[in-house]
């Protein structure tokens, strides 16, 4: 056991003073170098935790503190004492390169995993705790809003809205799941050929993309898609999904600087393409289910697609801001 | 350095003490900072997986022990910093925080007018949160084991940040170079070391300069920037016949703002903290501030395209370098020795109460 080196300051004023320490296996904790040497039992002495290779503290009863800088020989006496803890350990993992790596791995590994499934689950899970009184007020003031901006009222003749409507109707009688599905049609104006689904059961298609259409079923199957989305309740998972990944990829990287917001919304712009992607999917899997059950050929989705993106001006590549997946790999089902 | 006997150090000294005209006894205290950003990247990497693998709760242990690697790493005149706070009264501040912020989450996702009604309540409990805040990271801080203190000035407060911030709102940012010179004082004349109060000398015209150079710089380096996107943006398009190009275009101005946004702000934040930290004295001891502007938006940007090109992993030599200049830059002009400090009456086990204002621990670009 040999002194430990130590700068001593009484904590009335601001003078240092050069003191050696001891801590001895009997437990008692000595100050020499002072007018008067002093003596604590280990019991009442408070000696901090080790941080990779900075000075530590060890606090006296009575206010006064001693800084030291040579780590190992408190280690070294800390064991002789059996003082062990949980941040020993810590400690001992911060300071060694392997374990730092291998912390990086696991890192890595619930970051990415926790973005690809965990948030996708915890949504999928969250949203059926919720009721779909939630949908409804997502939802609101969406159709007043893109009316205002965009659409006109259909200029579709009123038998052939008809005809689609009862299409949808026919669709959605059976399912009980809250929302309220409704077919509303529009002439799209800039917005063109496009259907979409508001998470009240809303669903929008523009005389546009009817007349894109060369056969019934082929708007039968877009209306299948759209369905799908409301019946998955795409946009509350969307939400929580991408609200997740946001707080992960702030939490990690917030700490830099005063733009870490900015730093954060590149990833999590990508993110959110991402679970877009993989959710058109499962509207698109929800559409060719319903096409097989009631037996129409499911080439009709697919058909109407790839006319879709032609007249959108795509040439069917991907990029990785896309919210769909590839045109080629949906019709391929 | 001894302290002991205040040095007589003239001008033929190494350390280039400021010249002739100060006083005999003055002599240069430099910031010494020995944190690296491979030893803090391991603190980092396992405070993450800790902090992820117990759901955030470690997160406490974790800010513990960062800012107590910071602090310790940071010396003065032969002593270095402490810091104070226990994880526990961290962690109970968190989960409050969390609450209130979860509540105002949702009561925006399901009320379309809820985060529009709580945020005047946010705006009116802010100065108190300000207060709060710098009360916990004031009295948790000790160096030679002599704590930080800060004043609980409510209503100075008040006064400063949201009547002087309305102030600035209702005179379109013609009174927002004074509410930041006011912001400065109120912070620094509210501190403390022991028993010595700082004293802050600022002038609001020095910080009117500094607000006029940043607006000239965005002024003139706003378009030049903005052309050069539009330009790359067009290049890039046309070589990869993008679907997608209106988004890219969109990435690519925003990149530009932010360049520029990140210019402007280090301008002033350089020349802010050097009139503010330059005024102010502790006692006979005075302070000097030499940021440079260009260099800490250098780092700045740097620091930010290295993050996002290692996916964070090099966040914590962001961290360590950015620290690293700052304390470069900052200097104490020391008159005497540093030994003359007392101890404030609070003893130095108090301050249970203070952890309310960790949770309100923003940072105000001091």
């Amino acid at each position: 056991m040999r002194p430990i080196a130590a700068k001593y300051y009484d904590g009335r004023t601001s003078a240092r003073r050069d003191v050696e320490v001891w801590i001895r296996p009997t437990g008692q904790v000595f100050v020499l170098g002072l007018d008067e040497p002093c003596e604590w039992p280990f019991s009442r002495v408070r000696v901090s935790d080790r941080i990779a290779q900075v000075p530590r503290t060890i606090a006296f009863p009575d206010g006064s503190l001693c800084e030291v800088a040579d780590n190992d020989a408190v280690d070294g006496a800390l064991a002789v004492l059996g003082e062990r803890g949980f941040l020993t350990r810590v400690s001992a993992w911060e300071r060694g390169w392997p374990w730092a790596l291998g912390a990086l791995v696991a890192v890595g590994l619930i970051v990415w995993g926790g973005i690809r499934w965990g948030a996708p689950w915890f949504a999928r899970h969250a949203a059926e705790t919720l009721p779909p009184s939630f949908d409804r007020a997502l939802g609101q003031g969406g159709l007043e809003g893109l009316d205002r901006a965009f659409f006109e009222p259909s200029a579709l003749p009123e038998p052939r809205q008809e005809e689609i409507r009862a299409h949808f109707s026919g669709m959605t009688a059976g399912i009980a799941d809250g929302h309220d599905y409704r077919l509303e049609l529009r002439s799209g104006g800039a917005l063109g050929a496009n259907a979409f689904a508001l998470p009240s059961g809303i669903v929008v298609m523009t005389d546009e993309l009817v007349e894109l259409a060369e056969e019934e079923n082929e708007i039968v199957a877009v209306l299948a898609h759209e369905v799908g989305h409301v019946r998955g309740r795409h946009s509350l998972r969307l939400l929580l999904q991408d609200s997740v990944a946001a707080l992960l990829l702030v939490g990690i990287l917030g700490d830099v600087s005063s733009a870490s917001l900015i730093v954060a919304s590149v990833p999590t712009l990508l993110v959110e393409a991402k679970h877009s992607r993989a959710i058109e999917a499962e509207a698109d899997d929800f559409a060719y289910a319903w096409l097989e059950e009631h037996d129409i050929p499911t080439h009709h989705f697919g058909d109407l697609l790839l006319r879709l993106e032609a007249e959108h001006g795509g040439d069917g590549s991907f990029s990785y801001l896309s919210s769909h997946p590839p045109t080629r790999e949906r019709a391929r089902d | 350095m001894d302290l002991e006997a205040p040095a007589r150090i003239v001008s033929a000294a190494p350390a280039a003490p400021v010249g002739a005209e100060a006083k005999p006894a003055e002599r240069i205290e430099r910031f010494e900072f020995r944190a690296s950003g491979g030893e803090y990247f391991r603190i980092w990497i396992v405070n993450l997986l800790l902090t992820l693998a117990t759901f955030g709760v470690y997160s406490a242990w974790a800010k513990v022990r960062r800012l107590r690697y910071f602090y310790a790493s940071t010396s003065l005149a032969g002593s270095t910093f402490a810091y104070h706070a226990r994880p526990l009264q961290i962690l109970r501040g968190r989960l409050i925080a969390a609450a209130l912020f979860g509540g105002y989450y949702v009561a925006g996702t399901i009320w379309a007018w809820g985060q529009l009604a709580l945020t005047p309540v946010l705006l009116v409990a802010a100065p108190w949160m300000i207060v709060k805040s710098r009360l916990f990271q004031s009295r948790m801080t000790s160096y030679r084991n002599l704590r930080f203190d800060f004043r609980e000035d409510y209503r100075g407060a008040y006064r400063t940040f949201l009547g002087l911030g309305l102030l600035a709102a209702v005179t379109l940012g013609l009174a927002y170079p004074y509410f930041t010179f006011a912001r400065h004082r109120f912070v620094i004349a509210g501190s403390s070391f022991g028993q010595t109060p700082f004293a802050f000398g600022g002038r609001p015209r020095t910080f009117y300069r500094a607000y006029l150079a940043a607006a000239l710089f965005v002024l003139l380096a706003g378009p030049a920037t903005g052309v050069v996107a539009m330009s790359l943006s067009g290049a890039f398009t046309a070589a990869q016949q993008d679907a997608e190009s209106p988004v890219a275009a969109a990435l690519w101005m925003m990149g530009a703002f932010f360049v520029v946004y990140l210019g402007a702000y280090s301008l002033v934040q350089a020349s802010t903290l050097n009139a503010a930290l330059g005024s102010s004295s502790l006692g006979p001891h005075g302070l000097r501030s030499t940021l440079r502007g260009g260099r800490l938006f250098w780092i700045h940007l740097t620091n930010v395209l290295a993050v996002v090109g290692s996916l964070g992993l090099f966040a914590p030599w962001a961290h360590v370098r950015l620290a690293r200049y700052r304390l470069a830059s900052l200097q104490v002009l020391a008159r005497g020795s540093f030994d003359e400090f007392k101890a404030g009456e609070r003893s130095r086990t108090a301050a249970t109460g203070d952890e309310m204002g960790e949770m309100f621990d923003v940072d105000f670009g001091l």
